[in-house]
């Protein structure tokens, strides 16, 4: 009998141990020292007043959520609310300084790639074998030939798209339909894309008729009649 | 195996070469607004104007090592103003 009850005292020191351990546990697994949810927002505000990239923002919006979870954890979830009503704010603000930050450096990208396609065109041009001046204009006229049917594809396909998206409307938007539309997009987008490389071989081939040999090359009336006149 | 080794030896020295040109430009902390306005016309200027396919391939080069000088050395607004120049200067 005593035998026993010392054996259930054991079991619930040990429980009881487990359970303080446990505890212990989550709060030590817990990186974040909590203060005050005021003095834990400021801290976050300033640390979002040093944010000058992507990388930056993400780490005060992953510290923001631990403190969070913190405070829910240690304390309760009215706290958290509270303290998460405190940094929305902040985090929205340095949502906008990222966009601002995405924006320049979108900017930037596009300026560098301008640079290098321009040079990219430049070195094509020079490069380029140019044979006699009707030549190059039978060159250029061709590619025209071939432009014009294609935009007659295009604005084909695009009439196709119109019409079948009211189709789709009718029949009450069916997955297999709405697939068939993606399609159509993806084939008016790739027409398009062929049409501007088409002109951009164009723009090449006067380029290189100016730069190589300071000669324009200049279609008049279109496809038929075809005047050259070398501008030397 | 000797071949292999000239051709290696070659190759690092190409690297080295088309690097160095980049490494070799210092631009003026101090002054590096100016120098991208000023830079960026003059180089770009030279692209643009060149006669021949050598003296592009010169001005080209130049113009690249100037930018990736830019880039690595002083990055920021006068990177983006150095690009901005030339884009309008070889696109005008």
């Amino acid at each position: 009998m005593k035998k026993n009850r010392k054996q259930k005292a054991i079991l619930a020191t040990i429980y009881t141990l487990f359970v303080v351990l446990l505890l212990l546990g989550t709060r030590c697994e817990s990186r974040i020292h909590l203060t005050t949810p005021e003095k834990d927002a400021q801290h976050l505000a300033e640390l979002a007043e040093t944010i000058h990239s992507e990388a930056d923002l993400r780490k005060v919006e992953r510290l923001a959520s631990e403190y969070e979870i913190a405070y829910r954890k240690s304390y309760n979830g009215a706290k958290a609310l509270y303290f998460k009503s405190l940094y929305e704010p902040i985090l929205d603000e340095a949502g906008e300084r990222r966009a601002a930050i995405r924006a320049e450096e979108d900017y930037l990208a596009m300026q560098q790639t301008t640079l290098h396609n321009t040079i990219g065109d430049l070195e094509s041009a020079w490069v380029m074998p140019l044979g006699s001046y009707e030549e190059e204009l039978q060159r250029l006229i061709a590619n025209n030939t071939i432009i014009e049917a294609m935009q007659g594809e295009l604005e084909a396909l695009i009439a196709q798209k119109e019409v079948y998206a009211y189709e789709i409307i009718d029949a009450g938007y069916p997955q297999d339909m709405l697939q068939k539309l993606g399609q159509m997009e993806a084939d008016i987008e790739a027409k398009g894309n062929e049409i501007k490389e088409i002109e951009h071989r164009n723009a090449i081939i006067k380029l290189a008729n100016k730069l190589q040999l300071e000669r324009e090359l200049v279609i008049e009336n279109n496809c038929e009649e075809t005047t050259a006149e070398a501008t030397m | 195996m000797m071949k292999k080794y000239i051709i290696l030896a070659s190759c690092l020295a190409f690297m080295a070469c088309g690097n160095g040109d980049a490494q070799a430009i210092k631009i003026d902390e101090q002054n590096h607004l100016n120098e991208a306005y000023n830079l960026s016309y003059e180089l770009a200027t030279a692209v643009k104007e060149a006669t021949t396919y050598e003296e592009f391939q010169e001005a080209s080069l130049n113009l690249k090592s100037y930018e990736e000088a830019f880039r690595t050395q002083i990055g920021g607004e006068s990177y983006l103003i150095f690009l901005e120049e030339c884009n309008a200067i070889l696109n005008e």
